[in-house]
């Protein structure tokens, strides 16, 4: 094989990323050792790892975190473990209308997050939300539950649209690849007289385990960075209840005007991602599945 | 109300023509087939207002053969932000509509265009009422002999009420918080989805609640004389207190504690609640959604047991400073801001003229408005006011104040507590005002 | 055996049931707010199927805004997005699939880095790169943007789907007298076709819904795209359900469309799959 190969076919993905993600990124990493906040454009200086040090003592900056780690940690297993399921169930049987039943399943996915935020902050709207109707109807509570106005259950509410929202993503990767294991694989294991548990677990998941290790992956850090959905449905509130680490990000940039901090938390934000990434892939073996 | 007619303009209409030739042409705008570098103008005062500017943009193109104008559209939530990316990005639009907050912190970044030597030899530089000048200096639009910015419009806050709620209470406008507690009080009945006040518990909380404190403390100053924050005073306190009970006792919607702008305006038309405080650019929208004169009811502010406080703020336009060509930035923006075009502007949108002869205008000193134009001109009241010459005021009142009062909504924190901490982020940011500028720092205006 | 089996349709059943339920449900709650009057929607409690119902949201939106010409933005920036995603993602997925070089590792890790920074802190030296190079305002930058950004995780789906399949088809088509390229395009790429689908569906979705930068990048109404068309219904003092409502369902009829076009191709990779076993 030609060494150059690999590269050659790579090269329209370097040039790309390079062309155009390379300056932005090398700009938010020497911004966040300087002094930049907006409203003093003509005064900034190096100053070294001082946002660092500053974001250790900000409180903040540690709620925001945690808040990422508990909307990260739900979401995604939530997503994953539902669309795998929902993968599964498609993979496995088939009906008449099918193809319609998944044309609708999938439709979540086709909807723009705004939208998405605004759909669920009006069904979990606390005076007129259908939410609120179903549960009283069903008896499950007496009195209507402001979901979004309540410090306990804001992120939890946005965790809720996250799901309905992300389920789509990992049954559409999922199935497509559950239907590139080849059946002949089954088959040999059906003769072998295994149950569908060892089947699933000797065959399925080794086959489509490069996809779950990408899925997730790409994901967590996707919703890890993502502020579009909390913004739109609880501005991070109440109280800060729901304030995100990415969410924070925004505020300071474009409330707070500081973008020398808000820099160093979009590469701390970064770094922590990393860090995340490492660990993830040492967990799940990913070298075993060939990947890296 | 006829002048709102024009509403249901659509705003495809609106921008084909608002551009002439400029926009709408190919699909991706090439700059090659444009004749003339347009000017930029951006507004993001709300939908009426919007559809206003353009229009006079569109009058303005064709009046001016040779010239074009681009209206660049923002959506409302996003208005701030995509302002400040344009400036750090370093292609801010020629002309920009600015809140007082905003001016401040655009002329902090060294955004603005200094107006001055066109302004001093203008025919029109004293037609602006005093209250639209001293509003631009507090906002540091007008800086001394310095022009940064003039006067588009007032906007005053008076309260608005469900009309047919009062009528079955039998009850009046109130005159004073007592007796407005009282009818909010009659007026909730959550078994039947309905409360008193729309009250704004996130964002921009602070201009629902500041009045109130002003009222109680008898006092619009934030600083004493060395520079030190008084709003955590006993009598502040005691204001803060009593908004607070308003939602603590049940007269606002629990979800309200999320509520800015736009759900606190639902919230009122929607019929969930019988009173709001708002400005008086909000009647528009209340008749948009199909209120009337047997539904609405607009009535001055009540007053408070030390003050009576005038709610006034202001649009102004502003120039960026790195506009290109700024003749024909300033030949645009003198024609706008001329009185025959405010008042145009004034009659379509329904707002307070900034002009002394719109005061006159019998349309847009009657009916809903009439409170409003009542207010602003009131002798005698405690005119409110915030030290919007603070660069950090933006981030006060739309993180600290927000965060802080959500706190102390959801009873984690007294009011007391409250204005403690707020007290100690502006001292925080008046120290260093008073570092770069020295300790004259702006203050509220002497009583008319 | 067979009481297994009923037992498993059972299962698949009910689960499938609930996954529909799940779904649709707020999407009936989308379409039925498009069609209700706007004071309605502020009744309690909430009627299931609207007594009164009306098209004006409908008649709104699509008059007073230009919906058409976001439509025609959107589907001309999503299509050329992620097309141009697509092929770049598949020969960098077929690269990392199939070779082990040095710089495989590096790459995955550039890869990954530029989906770690948010992208708010991203927003203003990418618009001082596109200011540079004279591209807001057009749709170009948002092509070029929304290429870039998929073609990390659509190369990684790539790799994936290629390294399920075995190397020695590809190897037997060179013995034939084929290229490298030829290889990847007759035999790989056929191969893994539902792969491909369900990548270029990732890329073209990302770039429909996408708003923070079409916000950022475009200034006036005949560039917009549909969701800052849908944005701009929330004003300062009004949020519009109805006419949002009805928006969001007008936008919903291409996905849908590229949906079911698509998932078609999806089930049948299933017997391309028996193939090449």
């Amino acid at each position: 094989m030609n060494k150059a190969e690999p590269y050659l076919l790579l090269s329209p993905a370097y040039l790309l990323i390079g062309g155009f993600m390379f300056y932005p990124m090398a700009t938010v990493l020497l911004l966040s050792f300087q002094q930049y906040q907006l409203m003093d454009p003509l005064n900034t200086p190096f100053i070294g790892l001082s946002h660092y040090g500053a974001m250790l003592e900000d409180a903040y900056f540690w709620r925001s975190l945690w808040n990422s780690i508990v909307w990260v940690g739900l979401s995604v297993f939530c997503q994953f473990g539902l669309g795998f399921l929902l993968a599964i169930l498609l993979n496995s049987t088939s009906f008449w209308g099918k193809g319609i039943y998944q044309a609708i399943v999938f439709t979540p996915w086709a909807i723009s997050g705004f939208l998405i935020a605004i759909m669920w902050a009006w069904m979990l709207n606390g005076e007129f939300g259908v939410v609120n109707d179903l549960l009283i109807r069903s008896g499950l509570i007496d009195q209507k539950i402001g979901f979004l106005s309540r410090s306990d259950t804001a992120l939890l509410s946005c965790v809720l649209a996250n799901i309905w929202f992300g389920i789509t993503f990992f049954a559409i990767m999922l199935y497509a690849a559950l239907q590139a294991i080849p059946p002949s694989l089954y088959e040999a294991a059906d003769m072998d007289g295994a149950s569908s548990w060892q089947v699933f677990k000797a065959v399925t998941v080794p086959m489509v385990k490069s996809t779950i290790v990408v899925t997730v992956l790409l994901r967590s850090i996707w919703i890890f960075n993502w502020a579009d959905l909390i913004w739109v449905m609880t501005k991070g509130g109440p109280a800060g209840s729901s304030q995100t680490l990415a969410l924070y990000v925004f505020q300071k940039a474009f409330l707070g005007l500081d973008f020398g901090y808000a820099s160093a938390l979009g590469v701390a934000l970064t770094v922590l991602s990393l860090i995340f990434t490492a660990a993830f892939l040492r967990v799940t073996r990913f070298h075993e599945a060939e990947v890296v | 109300m006829s002048s709102f007619g024009d509403t249901a303009m659509s705003r495809r209409h609106m921008l084909k023509v608002a551009g002439g030739s400029v926009l709408g042409a190919s699909l991706f705008g090439c700059s090659s087939t444009r004749d003339v570098k347009p000017l930029t103008i951006v507004s993001a005062m709300g939908d009426v207002k919007d559809r206003s500017i353009a229009r006079l943009c569109e009058q303005y193109v064709e009046a001016n053969p040779g010239t074009a104008v681009e209206f660049v559209q923002l959506p409302w939530d996003q208005a701030h932000a995509k302002i400040l990316t344009m400036i750090a990005g370093g292609t801010p639009p020629d002309l920009l509509y600015l809140t007082g907050q905003w001016v401040s912190e655009l002329r902090a970044m060294n955004a603005l265009e200094d107006l001055t030597r066109w302004h001093k030899d203008w025919e029109h530089k004293d037609i602006f009422t005093p209250i639209a000048i001293q509003r631009c200096e507090s906002s540091a639009a007008i800086d001394g002999e310095s022009v940064f910015g003039l006067p588009q419009e007032v906007t005053a806050k008076a309260m608005f009420y469900h009309k047919q709620r009062l009528e079955e209470l039998g009850m009046e406008p109130a005159s004073t918080r007592e007796e407005w507690r009282a009818l909010l009080e009659a007026m909730t009945d959550a078994s039947r989805d309905r409360f008193g006040y729309a009250l704004r518990g996130a964002r921009g909380g602070l201009w629902s609640w500041w009045p109130i404190v002003e009222e109680f403390s008898g006092t619009n100053h934030w600083f004493d004389g060395d520079n030190q924050c008084i709003i955590n005073g006993p009598d502040h306190v005691a204001g803060l207190s009593y908004w607070n009970d308003l939602y603590q006792d049940g007269l606002s919607p629990p979800d309200s504690i999320n509520w800015g702008y736009t759900e606190l305006v639902q919230g009122f038309w929607s019929g969930l609640c019988g009173s709001m405080e708002q400005d008086n650019e909000v009647v528009a929208t209340c008749l948009e959604h199909g209120m009337d004169e047997t539904t609405l009811l607009t009535a001055p502010m009540p007053s408070g047991p030390k003050a009576r406080v005038t709610t006034a703020d202001i649009w102004i336009l502003t120039m960026a400073a790195s506009t290109p060509d700024k003749d024909a930035a300033w030949s645009l923006y003198s024609w706008l801001m001329s009185p025959e075009q405010l008042g145009t502007y004034a009659r379509s949108t329904g707002t307070i003229p900034s002009y002394t002869a719109g005061l006159d205008d019998p349309a847009l000193n009657s009916g809903f408005y009439k409170p409003f134009a009542d207010m602003v001109s009131e002798p005698g009241s405690l005119a409110n006011w915030y030290p919007s010459y603070l660069p950090e005021m933006g981030e006060f009142i739309e993180v600290t104040v927000t965060e802080e009062q959500q706190k102390m909504l959801l009873k984690q924190q007294s009011p007391q507590e409250t204005l403690d901490k707020l007290a100690k982020f502006l001292n925080r940011a008046q120290k260093r005002y008073v570092d770069k500028n020295g300790p004259d720092v702006p203050g509220p205006p002497a009583p008319a | 055996m067979g009481q297994q089996n009923v037992l498993n349709r059972l299962f698949s059943f009910l689960g499938l049931s609930a996954f529909l339920v799940f779904v649709t449900f707020p999407i009936y709650r989308m379409l039925v707010t498009s069609i209700t009057p706007e004071q309605e929607l502020f009744n309690w409690p909430i009627r299931y199927i609207p007594t009164n119902t009306t098209l004006e949201h409908y008649a709104v939106t699509l008059l007073r805004s230009d919906i058409p010409s976001y439509f025609a933005n959107s589907l001309t920036v999503a299509s050329v997005a992620s097309a141009c995603t697509l092929v770049v993602s598949v020969f960098g997925g077929y690269a990392l699939a199939r070779y082990h070089f040095r710089g495989k590792q590096p790459t995955v890790l550039l890869f990954l880095a530029t989906q770690m920074m948010p992208i708010v802190v991203l927003i203003v030296p990418l618009f001082v790169v596109f200011r540079t190079l004279g591209l807001l305002n057009t749709l170009y930058s948002l092509m070029i943007v929304y290429t870039v950004l998929n073609i990390p995780f659509c190369t990684m789906m790539m790799q994936g789907f290629f390294s399920g399949i075995p190397a020695e088809l590809e190897e037997a088509a060179m013995v034939d007298g084929c290229t490298r390229f030829g290889a990847i395009a007759r035999v790989a790429v056929p191969l893994t076709r539902p792969g491909l689908i369900a990548t270029f569906l990732f890329a073209f979705i990302g770039a429909w819904n996408e708003l923070l930068f079409a916000v950022m990048f475009l200034n006036t109404d005949g560039m917009f795209t549909l969701p800052v068309g849908l944005y701009m219904f929330i004003s300062k003092y009004d949020i519009h359900w109805g006419r949002m409502m009805a928006g969001a369902t007008i936008a919903l009829i291409p996905a849908l469309a590229v949906f079911g076009f698509v998932q078609r191709y999806m089930v049948k990779g299933m017997s391309l799959g028996a193939v090449k076993g």
